[in-house]
């Protein structure tokens, strides 16, 4: 995906090697270019790496704007690919598409990450990380949604996920519903991932009742906002080290056969 | 997202897509509950309560507190409401597969009398909760698949309209005037105001976080609104449409679902999942005065019509409890389907007595 800048969602997702999202079924992702649109960047190094992240941006993003629609917030999203982290690139596209996002999702390798984040630290655009390795230096902007420790393997072949396929209780069934009727195939970490993050975009957009980055930051950095991951508590980011406090779950197998064996308290 | 101090964001928006669909019942409709004689004085004091995992609906006498009838639904059976008039019973059924969609969802009409199912109602995808219009005519259900809110007429059994509202809706009330209809979101944060008359929503508000049930004030005056991991309690005014306080429950941890009011509209209880218990509000101080503990995860909650008994459907424990509202003390509990859900209750004399209102809280 190196060639891809900012590229509006119907263009990103119709076309993304191996996302396998068809944007004509995004109604409410029509482009708009109001000053009031919260404007959804996916900032990622590969798209086909990080299929299952898109897709659950791309639900997250759906429900947003149908919730946007009930508050007046138009939302749209659109994909950012490697040449995010090319200022040459950026100055480039954002004028030829527009203003700058007014929250980005990142994910992608550990250089890639760190280079996205500096340059967006500058400007103090509010940055979720929704994928990047745990080395990966927070800047102040950056808030970071995987908080799994580095290496999650158990002895007993355990591994640690933020989400499952299989969770019921407080919404996870109907969330996890969605997903496979929008997509035929489960939910995992990396698509609650994405979810969440847009989920907390529009969140941030509707308390502030503002999408510039001050504002959005301001909302983030507010000890007292928590969100719904719909894993039944209030979730909040850590304020010194902008980590998701959040529950995990201990999953044995892999795909289908995988079953969750335990929820970790954060 | 959850801030206790924010400023609420309500907006009154343009009417939203409305779209009419016909429907076909399986049975002969009731007829409307308005035409309904009034209930009978002597009448037994019956809760109807849902249960979701045995797919029944347990019919318990309250004065004897004994169960006397077992109607098996079809499904996975959740919100239950009493017609005016306490001679139907209406009841959420929908399929309990998470991956795979039935012909399960519907909303089953009970004949009180007669302890039967006595009509089949299609009321959109995946039905959760519902209300009756106070004239007894007209059925709302939110449709937790669809983001919508189905208006079904009862005579005729045909869905009148269908309005977007937010993303998985679940709690719905019709006020007491006949004027509006609440539905919340959960995933929204949301409640859509629905003009009855119009059927159209003409506002939306943001809660606290995972709004599950919505209950109105006998005056119409206020709608209170459970946030179960807000852990609150939200109160809307319904003439400005806008929220006018946020109660915490349960030092925010009591996962709030169920939701009532007295009949005085003095005190508000609200069924905690989390802790067992059930708050009591006073309305006025907006501030819980009283709590009781009941049983495992009290999710569905229900007044009698007179107000003596306040009944909860404890899920974790295959049990209701029947708590005295003059006391607040529990005084009997009774075993009933798996997981139980929702409760409604109908018979023991007029409403209104108010009994709670005695209380000296």
């Amino acid at each position: 995906m190196s060639m891809i800048g900012v590229i509006t969602l119907a263009a990103t997702l119709a076309s993304s090697a191996g996302s396998g999202v068809d944007a004509r079924h995004s109604p409410h992702l029509a482009a708009a270019h109001r000053a009031d649109t919260l404007r959804i960047a996916i900032v990622v190094d590969d798209s086909a790496a990080h299929r299952s992240l898109i897709r659950g941006a791309t639900l997250g993003a759906e429900e947003a704007a149908h919730t946007g629609v009930l508050f007046g917030q138009p939302v749209t999203m659109i994909v950012l690919g490697r040449a995010a982290i090319d200022p040459a690139a950026r100055g480039a596209l954002r004028a030829g598409l527009g203003p700058a996002a007014s929250i980005y999702i990142v994910a992608g390798d550990s250089t890639f990450c760190s280079q996205f984040m500096q340059q967006s630290s500058r400007p103090r655009a509010p940055v979720l990380d929704a994928g990047c390795p745990q080395a990966t230096p927070i800047e102040p902007t950056v808030y970071a949604i995987d908080s799994r420790p580095a290496s999650s393997a158990a002895a007993d072949g355990a591994h640690l996920e933020l989400w499952h396929s299989s969770l019921e209780r407080f919404g996870a069934e109907q969330l996890n519903q969605r997903f496979r009727r929008r997509f035929n195939e489960a939910m995992d970490s990396d698509a609650w991932a994405g979810w969440f993050a847009t989920k907390i975009a529009l969140d941030l957009a509707l308390h502030a009742q503002a999408v510039s980055h001050a504002a959005l930051l301001a909302q983030l950095a507010d000890p007292k906002s928590s969100f719904d991951g719909q894993k039944g508590r209030p979730l909040r980011f850590a304020p010194p080290t902008h980590r998701l406090v959040q529950p995990l779950y201990r999953v044995v197998g892999v795909g289908d056969s995988s079953h969750v064996v335990a929820e970790v308290a954060p | 997202m959850n801030r206790g101090s924010r400023r609420r964001r309500s907006t009154v928006i343009a009417p939203l897509a409305t779209v009419a669909v016909a429907v076909m019942t399986s049975v002969t409709m009731p007829a409307p509950v308005a035409a309904q004689a009034s209930p009978n004085a002597h009448q037994p004091l019956l809760a109807f309560v849902s249960n979701e995992v045995s797919h029944d609906v347990t019919v318990v006498d309250l004065d004897a507190r004994r169960v006397i009838a077992t109607i098996p639904v079809g499904g996975r059976a959740r919100g239950v409401q009493a017609a005016p008039g306490g001679r139907t019973i209406f009841v959420a059924v929908s399929d309990d597969s998470p991956t795979v969609e039935t012909s399960a969802d519907a909303i089953v009409a009970i004949d009180v009398a007669k302890r039967a199912i006595v009509a089949r109602i299609e009321g959109g995808t995946d039905p959760e909760q519902l209300a009756v219009s106070v004239d007894g005519k007209k059925l709302f259900a939110a449709n937790e698949d669809a983001g919508t809110a189905t208006i079904i007429d009862l005579a005729s059994g045909r869905t009148l309209s269908s309005a977007v509202v937010g993303i998985e809706p679940e709690g719905v009330a019709a006020s007491p005037d006949g004027k509006w209809v609440y539905v919340t979101a959960e995933t929204s944060n949301s409640v859509s105001m629905i003009d009855a008359r119009t059927r159209r929503v003409i506002g939306n508000v943001l809660v606290d976080v995972r709004p599950r049930a919505v209950a109105f004030s006998p005056d119409a005056r206020r709608a209170w609104v459970t946030a179960e991991i807000g852990g609150s309690l939200t109160v809307i005014d319904t003439r400005a449409h806008r929220v006018i306080a946020t109660i915490p429950l349960e030092n925010n941890a009591g996962k709030p679902v169920g939701v009532v009011v007295s009949r005085d509209g003095k005190h508000v209880f609200v069924a905690n999942g989390a802790t067992g218990r059930v708050s009591v509000v006073d309305a006025a101080k907006l501030a819980v005065v009283d709590s009781v503990r009941v049983g495992s995860r009290p999710w569905g909650i229900a007044l009698a019509p007179n107000g003596a008994l306040l009944v909860t459907a404890d899920g974790m424990s295959d049990q209701i409890s029947i708590v005295d509202t003059r006391t607040m003390t529990v005084v009997g509990r009774v075993p009933v389907g798996r997981r139980p859900w929702g409760v409604a209750i109908v018979g023991g004399g007029a409403a209104g007595a108010g009994r709670e209102s005695s209380r000296a809280r």
